[in-house]
């Protein structure tokens, strides 16, 4: 997703009219036309709600792996060899402090029926049930060369559901009082990734800070913030917070003219 | 550690096989010798009695282990223990089964699959420590530093300073226990605030006295909310048989008929969490009756103060007769009272009772220039007026000539002396109701005498300058340390003059947690153990704020066994990051939350000093160790160094953690604490040190409150007043300022606490409440402590399941049969258990233990759950609002509950045979060398 691509997920006559509903259903006929031809109905013998709810549950227990698992599912929008979706995970940020493997990710996902795995031979044929039958376990070692996966259809619709996009401007939307705070925090974050400490000057004195938290009782942390972003994959850590590419576009179609 | 024979493993197992195999089909090993390894064959088998402590509860019984080629193989008291004086209970001797469990962890584990599932990757040491490092410094740069929080057990738990400082060395504010607020802070802390001293709990050896057969005083003793014989059996228990033998009277207050209610004189069953209403009916027939030790209570109370209606605080000579000199130092206040003397109102300063210029009147109502003041004493007097004994019967279901026979009991003794137990501790009155046992005690003189309850030890009790009373942390050691608190008893000036010294950036530092801490605006007394508010830190994990506490270190067994309301935790497990465990075993907390287990000794295996019984401390011995266990500081210890590795610094407080990184450091601790040179010289010559002693004449002291100290004056206590405070003035500063704990910087104000006993109405109250008409409580049982012991074979065998205690009259009413299957349900959740008929509670009362099932995901079960869910009492506590004032001491006990039929749940074993798997089987593991 690139910014010169931003039109495509925030259509300009939305922008133009202010209108953040049809924006988000403009994610959501990107993110279909994205689809492709999707997979089969039934994954590893659950339905596809069962698989719904199996990789909703996997999202909402896994705060700190939702952006891995998320990436994943879209990566594999197209078929991917299982070493290329390794290699990519190893490359996103939010997989540097990880306290899992990448294999356990994609494992996870194709347990819960987000991915699907298909066995490929020398020639890159799929390896059918047809072509194991009679055949040892040693000799189907042998025949399955490789693995590659593909996001279910469920999957897809957990892609759809988790979009970045639709979660920066829903959160910008939930509590009005605070989306100048999360503009000015997300454009501090736009051009070098920024340490806890630099947020917390940042925002020190700041209005929104003096927030009373009624179950505490006391003023809000930076962290508050900061947090709020990343779950919207606004903001991500790589050494230090910066903008992802969603948060710029968001910034950068904030500041168009059509804006 | 004893010497092992040499051997191979090879052949010790081989052996050990073949002599099983023999025994499984009856067949006589004679005929089937076989080869094995010479050394082996010579070798006799080498048998060690070594001394030890049992760490089975909290209180540490002196026990010895015998040991055979490095195999414990028999536990039994030691004799000379002063008070258990040999004995162990099934919590000891469940050890054997514990140590050798099937269940043990010798290894790290790392999480393999899902949370909720119990798979699990073995990994090294260096391997589970950079991981915990990594995920804690990688997330305190995302998200700073009270990202970060930790947790430990409750009382017994060995990490509790650990786990205090550990968030301290990261410059993180919170840290909880679920006992803590719910179990013993409120007792400690509210003597502290109320004379400077002591307090009454048996099971935390802070009373001691009745056990004393040096002396041997102690006429009557009221257990108010304790069960001894139960919860500390082979020490308290024991004491408190030896206790009834020479004579001593006993009432229990005690919603269940335990095993000290069935052996007391008078047994009050009162309704759960109504506790308060019955202290004030004893408060009312007590003044009414004129039964109170007058002269203690006038000269060594603040009751006869008048008090400011205005402030609530006492009024100080100098606000009434500005001119007045005061004959005492400015770290001595006078105070005003009504004279009987003179019939006028007067100063009264701080004297020896017959040097004072005043007769002082307890119970008066003056009027001063048009305002109208009354005396503490009057203000409590009017307080318990409503409370006659018919009235207490109507509210708290006892019978009123009961109360009668029990206060008369009580105040007919020439000393006597309540022991405050934990029960009190689990409800909205946690606060309140050791205002009034501790209140009782004062105004009948109780105090500092032989035989009572409340009594201060040894050498270091007496004193030689005006006492004081330290806060924040154990003693005041953070105090001490960094420098915020003030000292209670110290003048302005000396306190102002104290603090300054300090270095003001690690005091603003400190300070800085202090009121970050979550829950503290309101709960101020949390300070006094640096913990937060439960409640409100499991609101920051749900919503994100005022921060998110995201990575947890835990100390401890199975917090969804202990925490109140355990499925409101456990649905915000998934908004924690990373959680690290450490214990020797799995708990359901661990299979549904936890990310790194580290493995833990047990008390078999590690070194320690922990309670002492009377005059002697003991050892608990490194009797054996097998795996790559660790004693329990060592984990977080090895952590921080890898965190100030990755850092270079670590952010927090120094010195910040205060644990062993070694288990040089844990030994070298422990031969310190019993002063032997080192640990070799110890394990040498251990006869020689343990016990360590303090000669009966320098250990018991009393009436230290009237030794004269170096300004002329009689010691008094460390207060403010230099008196006893049954109205508790300090209660009112700390709600205002959170004084003694934030001085100098002032915290903001929350609603005033009560400075008296008063009666708190439980929130969940059986009065009223047709959906849930039934009050629950719960109590121990003598096979486990707290979340412990459910593996225990034999343990289970005696008790598989917990009982619903329930009165046959209410069980008629619901069509229930003895030890048919129920279902106890709250507004909280539902769980299981098998109705135990009982007169032994009232109707309308039901009495339940906390229990847990390890058996839940053992892998014979087809659908493994993590066992939390079935019979868990803590599915049914309350943990919302309304909470206790001071503490925010959630509701344990005393809240509305249904029973119904109900069916026993799957997965949960009851027969002795089901719990064959638990049995030991780790006798054959190598025992192994330090790891750290």
């Amino acid at each position: 997703m690139t910014e010169s691509g931003i039109g495509e997920f925030l259509s300009e006559e939305a922008l133009e009219r202010g209108d953040e509903d049809v924006a988000l259903d403009a994610c959501d006929e990107r993110v279909d036309v994205a689809s492709g031809e999707g997979t089969a109905e039934v994954v590893n013998g659950l339905t596809r709600e069962e698989c719904r709810e199996r990789l909703e549950n996997i999202f909402k227990r896994h705060a700190a792996h939702r952006e891995i698992f998320y990436q994943i599912l879209v990566f594999c929008q197209e078929m991917r060899l299982l070493p290329n979706i390794e290699e990519g995970i190893a490359t996103y940020p939010e997989f540097k402090h990880a306290a899992q493997s990448p294999y356990h990710f994609i494992r996870t996902l194709e347990e819960a029926g987000g991915l699907t795995r298909i066995e490929l031979d020398e020639k890159e044929d799929e390896v059918t049930p047809e072509r194991k039958e009679g055949l040892g376990e040693d000799a189907i070692d042998e025949l399955v060369h490789d693995y590659v996966f593909e996001t279910t259809d469920a999957g897809r619709e957990t892609v759809k559901a988790h979009d970045p996009v639709r979660r920066i401007l829903e959160l910008l939307d939930d509590l009005p009082a605070r989306k100048d705070t999360y503009i000015e925090l997300m454009d501090f974050c736009k051009e070098s990734p920024r340490a806890y400490t630099e947020v917390g000057r940042f925002l020190e004195g700041h209005d929104a800070l003096k927030h009373v938290d009624v179950a505490s009782g006391q003023v809000l942390q930076p962290s508050v913030f900061l947090d709020k972003l990343e779950s919207a994959h606004a903001i991500v850590w790589d050494g230090g917070w910066i903008l992802t590419e969603e948060g710029r576009g968001y910034l950068v179609a904030l500041e168009s003219p059509a804006a | 550690m004893p010497e092992t024979v040499q051997l191979t493993r090879r052949s010790f197992i081989k052996a050990s096989a073949l002599a099983g195999a023999a025994a499984a089909i009856g067949a006589s090993m004679s005929g089937s010798l076989v080869e094995t390894d010479a050394a082996y064959a010579d070798s006799a088998t080498e048998t060690k009695k070594v001394h030890t402590s049992c760490h089975g509860c909290i209180q540490v019984c002196p026990a010895y282990a015998y040991i055979e080629n490095g195999v414990v193989t028999k536990l039994e008291g030691d004799p000379d223990a002063p008070t258990s004086k040999g004995s162990l209970c099934m919590k000891g001797l469940n050890q054997l089964h514990t140590m050798y469990s099937p269940r043990r962890i010798l290894h790290p584990l790392k999480r393999a699959g899902e949370r909720g599932t119990n798979d699990w990757e073995v990994i090294s040491w260096d391997e589970a420590i950079s991981l915990a490092a990594d995920q804690i410094t990688s997330t305190i740069d995302k998200y700073g530093s009270y990202s970060f929080f930790a947790s430990v057990g409750g009382g017994g738990s060995y990490s509790f300073m650990e786990a205090m400082t550990l968030p301290m060395a990261l410059n993180s504010p919170t840290v909880f226990e679920p006992g803590c607020a719910q179990c013993y802070l409120p007792r400690y802390a509210m003597a502290k605030f109320v004379y400077g001293a002591n307090d009454q709990s048996i099971a935390d050896n802070a009373v001691i006295e009745p056990f004393n057969e040096y002396t041997n005083k102690t006429e009557m003793l009221v257990l108010w909310a304790a069960q001894p014989s139960v919860s500390q059996t082979a020490e308290s228990g024991h004491g408190m048989a030896d206790l009834r033998a020479r004579g001593c009277k006993t009432v229990v207050v005690d919603p269940n008929f335990s095993p000290d209610a069935v052996k007391a004189d008078v047994w009050l069953p009162v309704r759960p969490g109504t506790d308060t209403g019955l202290l004030l009916s004893w408060f009312r027939y007590i003044f009414e009756n004129k039964l109170y030790d007058e002269k203690f209570t006038k000269y060594w109370t603040n009751l006869p103060f008048l008090i400011d209606p205005d402030t609530k605080l006492p009024v100080e000579a100098a606000e009434l007769f500005p001119s007045y000199v005061s004959p005492t130092p400015e770290n001595t206040p006078a105070y005003v009272c009504y004279d009987l003397r003179t019939n006028s109102v007067q100063p009264f300063p701080f004297s020896a009772p017959d040097s004072s210029p005043v007769d002082p009147d307890i119970f008066t109502t003056q009027t001063i220039d048009g305002k109208t003041y009354k005396s503490a004493g009057q203000i409590y007097k009017e307080q318990a007026e409503p409370w006659t004994l018919e009235h207490a019967e109507e509210v708290c279901w006892v019978p009123a000539d009961r109360i009668e026979a029990a206060v008369k009991l009580y105040t007919d003794a020439d000393v006597a002396g309540i022991a405050n137990g934990v029960a009190s501790d689990m409800t909205e009155s946690a606060s309140q109701v050791p205002l009034g046992c501790l209140g009782l005690d004062m105004v009948m003189g109780y105090v500092n005498k032989p035989g009572c309850t409340l009594t201060q030890r040894d050498l270091s009790s007496v004193p030689t300058v005006r006492p004081v009373a330290h806060y924040n942390g154990f003693d005041g050691m953070f105090s001490d340390i960094y420098g915020v608190g003030a000292v209670v008893g110290m003048s302005p000036a000396e306190n102002e003059a104290r603090i300054k010294a300090f270095p003001p950036d690690r005091q603003a530092q400190y300070n800085k947690l202090l009121v970050d801490r979550l829950g503290m605006k309101e709960h101020k007394g949390l300070y006094a153990w640096c913990h937060s508010h439960i409640p409100t830190v499991r609101e920051a994990i749900a919503t994100g704020e005022p921060f998110k506490p995201r990575v947890w270190f835990d100390m401890s067994g199975n917090k969804l066994a202990m925490l109140g309301n355990a499925k409101s935790w456990y649905e915000v497990f998934p908004e924690v990051d990373f959680i690290i465990g450490q214990y020797p075993m799995l708990t359901s907390f661990h299979i549904e939350a936890a990310d790194l287990v580290f493995p833990l000794r047990e008390w078999l295996e590690e070194p320690m000093v922990n309670m002492t019984q009377q005059n002697t401390t003991w050892l608990q011995n490194e009797c054996t160790h097998i795996g790559e266990t660790v004693s329990h500081s060592i984990p977080a210890g090895q952590v921080l160094d890898k965190c100030e590795e990755i850092w270079g610094k670590l952010p927090g407080l120094a010195p910040g953690y205060l644990g062993d990184h070694t288990e040089a450091d844990v030994k070298q601790g422990v031969a310190d604490s019993l002063k032997a040179a080192s640990w070799d010289e110890l394990m040498a010559n251990t006869d020689k040190y343990v016990p360590l002693v303090v000669p009966p004449k320098d250990f018991y002291q009393y009436y230290q409150h009237e030794v004269v100290v170096s300004d002329g004056l009689p010691a008094g206590f460390g207060t403010e007043s230099r008196k006893c405070e049954p109205y508790c003035t300090l209660l009112l500063k700390m709600a205002r300022t959170g004084y003694p704990f934030c001085y100098p910087v002032a915290q903001e104000a929350c609603d005033d606490y009560s400075p008296i006993c008063e009666f708190i109405e439980p929130a969940e109250s059986p009065v009223g409440d047709s959906e849930y008409p039934l009050v629950l409580t719960s109590g121990r049982v003598p096979y486990f402590h707290h979340g412990t012991m459910r593996h225990a074979a034999f343990a289970r065998e005696l008790y598989p399941a917990p009982d619903v205690r329930i009165n046959p009259a209410t069980a008629e009413e619901l069509g229930i049969e003895h030890m048919e299957w129920v279902k106890v349900s709250s507004r909280r959740g539902d769980i299981s258990g098998r109705a135990y008929l009982t007169e032994g509670v009232n109707p309308g009362v039901v009495w339940m233990e906390r229990f847990w099932n390890p058996e839940c995901f053992d892998e014979s079960q087809t659908h493994k759950t993590a066992g939390w869910r079935e019979c868990n009492v803590n599915i049914l506590t309350k943990n919302d609002a309304p909470f206790n004032e001071v503490f925010g001491s959630y509701t344990n006990r005393g809240f509305t509950v249904k029973v119904e039929k109900g069916a026993r749940p799957d997965n949960i074993w009851i027969e002795p045979k089901e719990f064959e798997p638990f049995l030991p089987t780790l006798r054959s593991e190598p025992t192994t060398k330090d790891v750290f």
